[in-house]
């Protein structure tokens, strides 16, 4: 089985809520899409996304995924998609870093696998585990009153977990503000639901101090990517009586390594264009499992075909350590493939069908902006 | 003062002779520079190159850099090219990342900068002196009969420093090959041993207690971590370059004791600020510093000049130039070039290389 055709589609992505707002003032409106259509010499057609957060979340953006992927795809033209590691080695060989890019090529030859097994990818991944995966709301940064009713609207909805997002600058309110939201959020708690504060690295160690401070002592939530360097993180985490998860720091096997050694976190959220791939988050995943971290798995954001290899790679994740998966359906409105994977109560299966189990709708998709091969 | 355009071109720059990475891992046959001018609204123009090494030696790539300007440039238009702290902060918030394509942002502004107070950059970047800046010859890997045979030829055309390339999975080779050049280096000289982190943490061990040489040992290994458990384990002083990409990380070498000194290169750091804000961290912890650009023509190279020239003596050694490579030259006969062993840093307002547009062909990209 080879690679005999890479064609790279291209598509906006309209946030589902008008204005996405995260820590620093970043507004988002839309995400620029990159898809890669994977063909093989037996007719197998893979499918993979990338789709950076706007171009001020992480390392990555649209143009620059594009641009990568002139580099990569010629690279694993002829090579076999099923064997992965070899693939990612031969995508290194002529790119350095560059994870986001890699992981649109990566997750299409997991796709291709799936199907040229008879499989879903979640058994290529070491095997579904029974039970619907957790999805998180995404709580956006608000007043501590609308984010209260947000999170009684997702309750409605099913959902057992919450990612609030905090980091007020000082004068929108401060840690202050933040420890009110939170308060807030926290307020209607259920029995077995789940609460990450995520600052998205907004934060410094004094600001997360004093948020800390203004809350009560028996305050039940775990602290996400609190702060942006190391330094910062790891005098936090000393000093920090709340369980932290890191994220945006955690970008490749070293980083995860360096976080386990220096003890700065109980968690990591994998997300997988920027681990760089579903082969990198797999082995991430073991790191991590071995070092007894929960992990949420999750991506910058996407559509569909993001989604289905998140759900793959989070079905297939020991269920005392997976906290929750992100559903990036409810961050965006546009719709680019069928997935028959529905959020019910809160939760959601991987299809049985073979690979991702996506179906791209080609109105939705376009035609190929590049083609290699 | 506002930025009111900015104009890209692309050049290709062949190497007239191909170039091997330590260990003859990777070869590099010609480099892709992203030249830019950056114009404002008083009439002051400066100007700024990215030149990746190849694709595979840093996580930079000649096209990221033009498709990282098209998000970059619509928002530095407008922005004030002499504050260069907060036109960095705007460009890391729009961003985050992707060092090796500010750094031709940051670059022509501090041309404009130099300008506009009617200075040169070594003296804007706190010099005293238009200094002459020994420089480096780069020796690629070969056998050591090779490898000194080169010396030889370096040392002819002034060069008194050398960076012999070495590393693989052959230990005895690599320990001969220090033994012979240690024992053949003329009087005077001095050579740089880099690894271009093609060791295991073993095999640099093994290999460094092995051999009686006591010069520099560039970036032995692969990742930040396995050079610290290296340095503490060899008689040599350790230099890092690959594994350094933001501040925190130099924060995090000299926590752990991981290096005596550093490279210190404008485009894998994001510009000269990033960089003199390194340089001046490796002056207070009293590092040793290599001051050269990642890759480019004399443009990049000058500007690196100045950041070298304007950095103590104590705390600098060589400067590599990488247009001493270069099959072409499109800003012939100036900037910071080799002359018997020195560059000099020009004595002109800015970075003091101006190219001749009709020299780069058509613009691919104007944004305004």
């Amino acid at each position: 089985m080879k690679i005999t055709r890479i064609e790279v589609h291209r598509a906006e992505l309209a946030y589902a809520g008008g204005v996405y707002r995260l820590s620093g003032g970043r507004e988002y409106r839309s995400f620029d899409a990159s898809f890669v259509a994977l063909h093989c010499d037996d007719g197998t057609v893979g499918w993979g996304e990338s789709t950076p957060f706007g171009s001020t979340y992480v390392a990555a953006h649209g143009d620059g995924v594009r641009s990568a992927l002139g580099l990569l795809a010629p690279a694993v033209i002829g090579l076999d998609p099923r064997c992965h590691d070899r693939i990612r080695d031969a995508m290194d060989s002529v790119l350095a870093g560059h994870a986001a890019a890699k992981t649109a090529i990566d997750v299409a030859c997991w796709d291709a696998h799936g199907k040229s097994a008879g499989l879903p990818v979640c058994d290529l991944l070491g095997g579904r585990i029974a039970e619907p995966v957790p999805v998180i709301s995404s709580i956006g940064s608000d007043t501590p009153d609308a984010m209260r009713a947000s999170v009684a609207r997702h309750r409605e909805a099913g959902f057992r977990g919450h990612s609030v997002k905090i980091g007020a600058a000082a004068h929108e309110g401060g840690p202050a503000l933040d420890a009110e939201r939170i308060a807030a959020c926290l307020a209607d708690r259920r029995p077995g639901e789940w609460f990450l504060a995520d600052a998205n690295g907004g934060m410094t160690p004094e600001s997360v101090l004093r948020m800390l401070a203004l809350l009560p002592d028996d305050t039940d939530i775990v602290i996400e990517a609190p702060c942006a360097s190391w330094r910062e993180t790891l005098s936090l985490r000393q000093r920090c009586r709340l369980p932290i998860l890191l994220d945006e720091l955690i970008q490749d096997d070293a980083d995860l390594i360096h976080a386990i050694a220096t003890d700065a976190c109980d968690g990591v959220g994998l997300k997988i264009s920027k681990q760089g791939g579903l082969t990198a988050s797999q082995r991430q995943r073991s790191i991590a499992a071995a070092a007894g971290l929960v992990m949420s798995v999750q991506d910058t954001t996407g559509s569909e075909i993001a989604f289905a290899a998140i759900l793959h790679l989070a079905q297939s994740t020991p269920r005392h350590l997976l906290r929750c998966a992100l559903d990036p359906r409810s961050i965006v409105s546009t719709r680019i493939a069928t997935f028959d994977a529905p959020v019910t109560e809160g939760g959601a299966t991987a299809p049985t069908s073979a690979g991702l189990g996506v179906t791209p709708d080609p109105a939705a998709v376009g035609t190929p902006v590049t083609v290699f091969g | 003062m506002k930025i009111s355009r900015i104009s890209v071109w692309q050049i290709d720059l062949p190497l007239h002779t191909p170039y091997f990475l330590s260990g003859g891992r990777l070869r590099f046959d010609r480099l892709d520079s992203t030249i830019i001018r950056i114009d404002t609204d008083d009439g002051l123009s400066g100007w700024g190159e990215a030149c990746p090494w190849g694709h595979t030696y840093l996580p930079a790539h000649g096209p990221g850099v033009r498709a990282g300007l098209g998000v970059l440039a619509p928002c530095v238009i407008g922005l004030d090219p002499r504050a260069l702290d907060h036109l960095n902060a705007v460009m890391d918030s729009m961003l985050p990342g992707h060092p090796y394509v500010k750094s031709a942002i940051d670059m022509a502004c501090w041309d404009i900068f130099g300008q506009a107070t009617n200075m040169p950059l070594w003296q804007c970047l706190g010099g005293h002196d238009a200094t002459p800046v020994a420089v480096n010859s780069s020796i690629s890997t070969g056998t050591p009969d090779e490898m000194i045979d080169l010396i030889r030829t370096a040392s002819a055309a002034g060069f008194r420093t050398h960076s012999a390339k070495i590393g693989g999975t052959d230990i005895a080779a690599d320990i001969a090959r220090i033994d012979a050049i240690e024992a053949a280096l003329p009087d005077g000289e001095r050579v740089t041993f880099d690894i271009n982190r093609a060791w295991q943490p073993a095999s640099a061990i093994q290999v460094l207690n092995s051999v009686s040489s006591r010069d520099w040992i560039e970036q032995p290994c692969e990742t930040l971590y396995q050079c610290a458990h290296v340095a503490e384990r060899v008689p040599q002083p350790i230099m890092l370059d690959e594994s350094m990409h933001g501040f925190q990380d130099h924060l995090e070498a000299w926590r752990r004791g991981a290096c005596e000194g550093v490279k210190v290169k404008p485009n894998r750091l994001g510009g000269l600020t990033r960089a003199r804000h390194v340089r001046d961290f490796g002056v207070s912890v009293g590092w040793q510093m290599h001051i050269e650009d990642v890759g480019g023509t004399a443009l990049a190279d000058t500007a690196a000049i100045h950041l070298a020239a304007s950095t103590p003596d104590a705390n600098r050694l060589a400067s590599w130039l990488c247009h001493y490579h270069l099959a072409v030259d499109p800003v012939p006969g100036q900037g910071a070039r080799n002359n018997g062993g020195f560059a000099t840093p020009p004595g002109a307002p800015g970075l003091g290389v101006v190219p001749d547009e009709t020299d780069l062909g058509a613009a691919v990209a104007t944004y305004e």
